[in-house]
C-alpha cells in the first residue's frame, strides 16, 4: 500500500464505513444516555501559514487558539494571555499579534469563542518556500506548545492563463496541470462554481448551492494533475444530486465560471486534516503541536485561477494545458 | 531464545534416547490392517477389537485412511472384530506368530441407521484417539451436532461456533472474526479441506461463508500445532466437508439469513468403475440470501449473498482417495438501481472467495500415506461508482499451492512425517478516485516450506514430538528470508492413559497480514504480503497443560501459554504520502493466559464450560513523537478480553424437543475514550481569504462533522462486562419421506445491552455519553428438511 490517504482522512466517512455503520445502527439499540460530569480542558492551537504563489497574492500567518468545549455550552473558549512566536532557522522571528476572531475564522459554532493571532501579510511574506520554521505557543498559565515544519516549495500552474484568468470550452473536461512543489505531500484543490443553478435549470437539474463548492485532491507531490471539474467533489459524491454529478463529469456548464485554488500542503497539514484511527465519538486529528495541548502548525502554498465557461468572456485567453 | 535453544537440544536427545530404548518384545507379534466399507471407502473411527476365547485383549480405532494397528500381540489364535457407526460388524479369526506382523483387510457392510447421539459419541471417540496420538497441539473438534447445539444468529455457522471454545475471543456480535490466545484475526489459518481460505465471511464479518450442511467436522488447533502447518502463527482451523456415502440425500433449510440446499449422491457403480474407482461420492450446496426478493414489494434491499460449495471424493480399488473441493461465494451490495433521490451516488460493491483444491492420498503399507495436493484460493473485493469512471477501490489476494506430505510408521512406536510445499502468492490493492490514488500496493512472493516431524510414543506412558520446519520466503518487492521453526512437545500420560501432562514449545512464522481496522465491527480485510512494505511475523510459543478424561463422561483440560509476536503490523498514522514504503508500522506483541475446559459428553445433559484468561499487548513506535529515537506505545489490543467464559449446554425439552443454551460472560474489551471535543475547523483557500470555517452546522443537522475529539492514551478504557444468554430449541419430525426439523433461536434472551460503541458528546447540553449496543433480543426461526 503506498501513500495512504483514505477518503476518511479529509473529514468524511468512506462508503463502506457508512454502510457498515448503517447496518450496525439498524441492528443494535441505543444505549441509555449518561451525563458526563467532566470534560478535559485542553488548548487547541491552529497555526497556519498560507503563502500565495501568485504575484501580489495575499500571504497569511494566523493562529486560532481555542479550547475543548466547556461542558454543556457547545462552544469553543478563548485562550487569553497567550503569546505565539514563529521562528525561522536563521533566527528571524515574528511574534504574532492578537486580533479579532474574524481574522481567523469565517463561521463558528453558536457562541463559540477563541483567540486569534496574526502577522501582517508583509511579515508573513518573509517566510519563503523551503524555510524551516518553529512555533512556540506560550500560555498564560505557563504551559507551552511547540512544533516545526518546512514550508513547501512554490509551483507554477501550466494553464496559459493571463493574470490568473482564462476561459474554458463549456462541457469539455479540462485537465489542470502544475509543476511539482518541493516538500509538499498533497495538493488540496478547491473550486467555487458560480451560476450553476441557472445553467443547469433548463436540464431539470436542481442545484441547492450556488456558488457550488467542491473539493478535490492530488494525493502525492508527484500527482500534479486533476480534471476540472469532474474530479473535484470527490467527498461530495454521496450528497450531490446525481444529475449534477453527471453534468460535472461532462465539464463546466455553459454560462458558469469558477474560482479554482491549488494548495500544496506539507505533512503537518495533511496529518491534521486526514486524521487518525476511527473513533465513534468524532473526528480524530493528528497533531503537530506537542506540549500542553494539541493542534496544528501547518503551511500551504496556494495558486488561484479564475476559469470562465461564459461565452461572453471572449477577452480571456483559452485555458490550454501546456 | 536461550531457553528455547537449550530446550530443543534436550528434546532431541530425549527423543533419540527414548527411541533407542523403546521396548521390543521379540516373541510378540502385531496385527495391522485397514477397514473399508463394502464400496471401498475407508472407515474412519471404526473400532477394531482383538479377543481370545471371548476375552478382550486389545482394541484400536481406525484413522482417516481406515488404518489400525494392534500390538504387541502375544503369539496365539485370536478373533479380530471391526464395527463402526453406520456399519455392521465383521469378525474373522487370525493367528499371530512370533515376531510376525499380520496384515488384514476388513470390509464392513454399510447400514443406513444413524443416531445423532451415537454420532457425538463417535466424534468424542475420535478426539480421544487424537489425545492419545498427538503431543503438542491443543485440539478441539466440533461436528454438525455441536454446531446445531450452539444457538446461532440465523443458522449453524462453523466459525461462529469456534467462538465458544477455550482461548477464543470474539470482540463483537457483529463479527465472526475470532482471536486465539492473543493473536490477531489474520493470524488464524483457516482451511477448507486443506485449502487456505482468506476472509471467509459474508456481510463484512457477520456470518462465515461455510454452509454447515456440507460439514463433516471442524477442528481448531489453538496452539502447539505441529511442523506440518506453516503460514500462520496463532491457530489452525480445519473445516472438512462431508462427501456423503453415495446415497442420494438432500438437506435444505430456510433461515432468516438465507435459503440453502445441499445434495449428495454417488456415481453409478459402472461409471465409477470406468473411472477406475471403487466408488465416487459427491455433495454440492448452494445458498442465497433472499432479503432482496422478499422485501422487493416494500423497498429495494440492495444486498444479497450467494455461495456454492462442492466436494467429490473417490476411492480407487487399491484404496487411494481422490478428493476435489471447490467453493465460490459472492457478496453484492448494489446501489445502482435505487431511487437516485435517496441514493444519489450509485455504488456497486462485490466481494468474495473462490477456491479449488485437488487432493490425492495413497495409503502405504504399515499405516503410512502419501498425500499430494494442489490448491488455489483467492479473495477479492471491488467497489466502483458506475457514474464515475475515475473510481477504483479494490483489494485482492491469491494463493496457489502445491503440497506433498509423506507419513511413515517405521515402527509401532514411531511415526515420521515429511513434507514440503510451494506457494505462489500475490496481492493487489488500490484506492483511487477523483483522479488520484489514495492508496496502492501490490506484490508477489514464493513461499517454499519443508518440514520433518517425528513422533515417538510409549502407549499410556509417553509421547514425544519433535519437528523442524524451514520456510523460505522470496517476496517481490523485498528481500528473501529463511526461517527455521523448531517445535517440540512432550506428553506424559497418567491414570492409565486417561490423563496427560504436556509441554509444547514452538516457533511459528507468517508472511501475510490483514490491515483490517479491528476497531470496526464490520469491515473487509485488506491483505498484504511481507516484503518491502511489511515485516514477516515470528512467534515463539510455549504451553503447559494437563488433560484428564473421567470415564466416558467428562473431559477436563487446563492449559497455560506464553506467546511472543515479532512483526505484527498496523497502519502508520503518520506515514509520508510520498513514501510508498512507510504506510505500515511494524511492532511486536505479547500474550499469556490460561484456558480451562470442562466437557460432559454423555447423558441427557451434555455440553461444556470454557473459561479463558488472557493478557495481551501490542507495542509500536510512536511515529508522531518529535523525538529521536522515537518512543514506543504499548497498549492492550481490542481483543484483550481478560476473562471469557462460555457455557454451552444441550438438554432434552418436553415433547421431544431438544434444547441448546449458550451463556457467554466476558470482561470488557479496551477502547479509546474521548476526553473532550473541540470545534472542527477547515480553511477554504479558494475563498474567504483562507480563513477557517467550522465544519459543522448550527442547525444541528451535522453535529458529527463539526467536532473533533481529544483522546486518552490508546485503549486505556474498557467497556463494561459483556454477557449474553442464547437459547435454542429444535425438534426432529421423522416422516416417511425424510425428516423435518424446525428450530427456534433466541439470542440475548434477557436483552442485555452489551456496548458496541460509546459516543462521547461534549457538545450536548448537558454533555452525555450515549452509545449503541450489540444484538438486542433477536428471535430467529428456521426450518431444515432432509430426505
Amino acid at each position: 500500500m503506498g501513500g495512504r490517504m483514505g477518503t476518511e482522512r479529509f473529514g468524511r466517512r468512506p462508503a463502506w464505513l457508512l454502510s457498515a455503520l448503517a447496518v450496525v445502527a439498524t441492528t443494535g439499540c441505543e444505549l441509555d444516555e449518561v451525563t458526563l460530569v467532566e470534560a478535559r480542558d485542553v488548548v487547541v492551537a491552529e497555526v497556519l501559514l498560507e503563502r500565495s504563489a501568485d504575484e501580489g497574492g495575499p500571504d497569511r500567518l494566523t493562529a486560532l487558539l481555542h479550547r475543548t468545549l466547556a461542558g454543556g455550552t457547545g462552544a469553543s473558549r478563548p485562550v487569553p494571555g497567550a503569546r505565539v512566536l514563529v521562528r525561522r532557522s536563521d533566527g528571524f522571528q515574528v511574534e504574532m499579534g492578537e486580533t479579532t476572531l474574524e481574522t481567523c475564522v469565517v463561521t463558528t459554532p453558536v457562541d463559540a469563542e477563541g483567540t486569534c493571532f496574526w502577522a501582517t501579510p508583509e511579515t508573513a511574506g518573509r517566510f519563503q518556500a523551503g524555510d524551516h520554521l518553529q512555533v512556540e505557543v506560550s500560555l498564560a498559565d505557563g504551559g507551552q506548545l511547540v512544533g516545526a515544519l518546512t514550508v513547501p516549495g512554490a509551483f507554477e500552474l501550466l494553464l496559459g492563463a493571463s493574470e490568473g484568468r482564462c476561459s474554458a470550452e463549456p462541457e469539455v473536461p479540462l485537465e489542470l496541470r502544475w509543476t511539482r512543489s518541493q516538500g509538499s505531500s498533497v495538493y488540496v484543490n478547491e473550486t467555487l462554481i458560480y451560476g450553476i443553478r441557472d445553467a443547469l435549470a433548463p436540464q431539470g437539474i436542481e442545484v441547492d448551492e450556488d456558488p457550488l463548492y467542491l473539493l478535490g485532491l492530488s494525493a502525492s507531490a508527484e500527482d500534479t494533475t486533476i480534471v476540472f471539474p469532474g474530479e473535484f467533489g470527490v467527498f461530495n459524491r454521496f450528497e450531490l444530486d446525481q444529475g449534477l454529478a453527471l453534468a460535472l463529469q461532462r465539464g463546466l456548464p455553459a454560462g458558469t465560471d469558477a474560482d479554482v485554488s491549488i494548495a500544496a500542503a506539507e505533512d503537518n497539514y495533511v496529518n491534521w486534516v486526514r486524521g487518525g484511527s476511527f473513533n465513534p465519538s468524532g473526528q480524530v486529528r493528528i497533531p503537530s503541536l506537542r506540549g500542553d495541548g494539541t493542534g496544528l502548525f501547518g503551511a500551504v502554498v496556494v495558486r488561484r485561477i479564475h476559469i470562465s465557461a461564459d461565452t461572453a468572456a471572449v477577452d480571456l485567453p483559452r485555458c490550454s494545458p501546456s | 531464545m536461550q531457553f528455547f535453544q537449550s530446550t530443543w537440544t534436550t528434546a532431541a536427545l530425549l527423543l533419540v534416547g527414548l527411541s533407542l530404548g523403546a521396548p521390543v518384545a521379540a516373541q510378540d507379534g502385531r496385527l495391522e490392517g485397514r477397514v473399508r466399507d463394502d464400496e471401498g471407502s475407508a472407515v474412519f473411527g471404526a473400532l477394531v477389537r482383538l479377543t481370545q476365547a471371548g476375552t478382550p485383549v486389545l482394541a484400536a480405532e481406525t484413522d482417516r485412511l481406515g488404518f489400525f494397528s494392534l500390538g504387541p500381540v502375544p503369539v496365539g489364535a485370536y478373533t479380530v472384530t471391526a464395527s463402526g457407526l453406520g456399519y455392521g460388524e465383521l469378525s474373522q479369526p487370525v493367528g499371530v506368530g512370533p515376531g510376525e506382523v499380520v496384515e488384514v483387510e476388513l470390509m464392513l457392510p454399510r447400514r443406513a441407521i444413524e443416531v445423532e447421539g451415537l454420532s457425538v459419541e463417535a466424534e468424542r471417540s475420535r478426539e480421544r484417539v487424537r489425545f492419545e496420538e498427538i503431543g503438542g497441539a491443543t485440539i478441539r473438534e466440533l461436528d454438525l451436532a455441536d454446531l446445531k447445539q450452539v444457538p446461532g444468529v440465523a443458522e449453524a455457522d462453523p466459525i461462529r461456533a469456534v467462538e465458544v471454545l477455550p482461548g477464543v475471543v470474539s470482540t463483537s456480535d457483529f463479527s465472526a472474526a475470532y482471536h486465539v490466545r492473543g493473536g490477531s484475526q489474520d493470524q488464524n489459518l483457516i482451511l477448507l479441506d486443506g485449502v487456505p481460505v482468506y476472509s471467509p465471511f459474508h456481510l463484512g464479518g457477520l456470518f462465515s461463508v461455510f454452509n454447515a450442511d456440507m460439514l463433516d467436522r471442524a477442528e481448531l488447533q489453538s496452539g502447539g500445532f505441529p511442523a506440518e502447518h506453516g503460514g500462520r502463527v496463532s491457530s489452525v482451523l480445519e473445516i472438512e466437508t462431508d462427501p456423503g456415502r453415495g446415497d442420494l440425500r438432500v438437506d435444505a433449510g430456510v433461515s432468516l439469513l438465507a435459503s440453502r440446499v445441499a445434495v449428495a449422491g454417488g456415481l453409478p457403480d459402472g461409471l465409477a468403475e470406468k473411472l477406475r474407482h471403487a466408488n465416487v461420492h459427491w455433495r454440492a450446496s448452494a445458498r442465497r440470501s433472499y432479503f432482496d426478493w422478499v422485501l422487493k414489494p416494500v423497498f429495494d434491499f440492495p444486498y444479497h449473498l450467494t455461495d456454492f460449495q462442492g466436494v467429490v471424493e473417490g476411492w480407487t480399488t487399491s484404496g487411494d482417495r481422490v478428493r476435489l473441493t471447490a467453493y465460490s461465494g459472492d457478496d453484492v451490495l448494489d446501489l445502482t438501481t435505487l431511487d437516485p433521490e435517496d441514493f444519489p451516488l450509485r455504488i456497486d460493491w462485490r466481494w468474495g472467495n473462490d477456491l479449488v483444491g485437488l487432493r490425492w492420498t495413497r495409503p502405504l503399507r504399515g499405516g503410512g500415506s502419501l498425500d499430494s495436493r494442489i490448491n488455489w484460493s483467492r479473495f477479492g473485493s471491488a467497489l466502483t461508482f458506475p457514474d464515475f469512471g475515475d473510481t477504483d477501490f479494490r483489494t485482492a489476494i491469491h494463493q496457489t499451492q502445491a503440497r506433498l506430505d509423506y507419513h511413515l510408521r517405521p515402527s509401532p512406536f514411531l511415526r515420521l512425517k515429511l513434507g514440503g510445499s510451494a506457494d505462489r502468492m500475490g496481492y493487489d490493492n488500490l484506492a483511487a478516485t477523483g483522479g488520484t490514488e489514495f492508496a496502492q500496493g501490490d506484490g508477489t512472493g514464493w513461499l517454499l516450506g519443508t518440514y520433518a516431524q517425528v513422533t515417538w510414543s510409549r502407549p499410556q506412558a509417553w509421547l514425544v514430538e519433535a519437528g523442524l520446519r524451514l520456510d523460505a520466503w522470496r517476496p517481490d518487492p523485498g528481500d528473501p528470508v529463511a526461517e527455521l521453526a523448531p517445535r517440540v512437545a512432550v506428553k506424559r500420560f497418567f491414570a492409565g492413559g486417561d490423563g496427560a501432562v504436556k509441554l509444547a514449545l514452538g516457533r511459528y512464522t507468517q508472511y501475510v497480514h490483514s490491515l483490517r481496522d479491528e476497531e470496526l465491527p464490520l469491515g473487509l480485510d485488506i491483505w498484504v504480503l511481507a516484503g518491502e512494505r511489511a515485516p514477516h511475523t515470528i512467534s515463539d510459543q510455549v504451553q503447559l497443560g494437563i488433560e484428564r478424561y473421567l470415564g466416558r463422561d467428562w473431559l477436563l483440560s487446563l492449559e497455560g501459554y506464553l506467546r511472543s509476536f515479532d512483526g505484527v503490523v498496523a497502519f502508520n498514522p503518520g506515514d509520508d504520502v510520498n513514501d510508498d514504503l512507510d504506510d505500515i508500522l511494524a511492532g511486536r506483541g505479547l500474550s499469556w493466559g490460561a484456558d480451562l475446559l470442562a466437557r460432559k459428553d454423555e447423558g441427557d445433559l451434555t455440553g461444556w464450560l470454557a473459561l479463558s484468561f488472557l493478557k495481551a499487548e501490542r507495542t509500536f513506535p510512536d511515529v508522531l513523537a518529535p523525538f529521536d529515537p522515537r518512543p514506543e506505545i504499548t497498549y492492550a489490543p481490542i481483543f484483550d478480553r481478560r476473562i471469557d467464559a462460555d457455557l454451552v449446554l444441550r438438554y432434552p425439552l418436553p415433547w421431544g424437543w431438544e434444547g441448546g443454551l449458550r451463556l457467554n460472560v466476558g470482561t470488557g474489551t479496551p477502547y479509546t475514550r474521548a476526553l473532550g471535543s473541540y470545534a472542527y475547523y477547515s480553511p477554504r483557500f479558494v475563498s474567504n481569504g483562507g480563513r477557517l470555517e467550522w465544519a459543522g452546522a448550527n442547525d444541528e443537522t451535522d453535529d458529527f462533522g463539526g467536532y473533533a475529539v481529544y483522546l486518552e492514551d490508546r485503549n486505556a478504557s474498557r467497556y463494561p462486562t459483556y454477557h449474553r444468554l442464547d437459547v435454542s430449541a429444535r425438534k426432529t419430525f421423522r416422516k416417511s419421506w425424510g425428516t423435518l426439523v424446525p428450530h427456534i433461536d433466541l439470542l440475548n434472551v434477557y436483552n442485555r445491552r452489551n456496548v458496541l460503541f460509546y459516543f462521547y458528546q461534549y457538545q450536548e447540553t448537558p454533555p452525555v455519553r450515549s452509545g449503541v449496543s450489540m444484538f438486542p433480543l433477536v428471535p430467529t426461526l428456521g426450518l431444515e428438511v432432509s430426505f
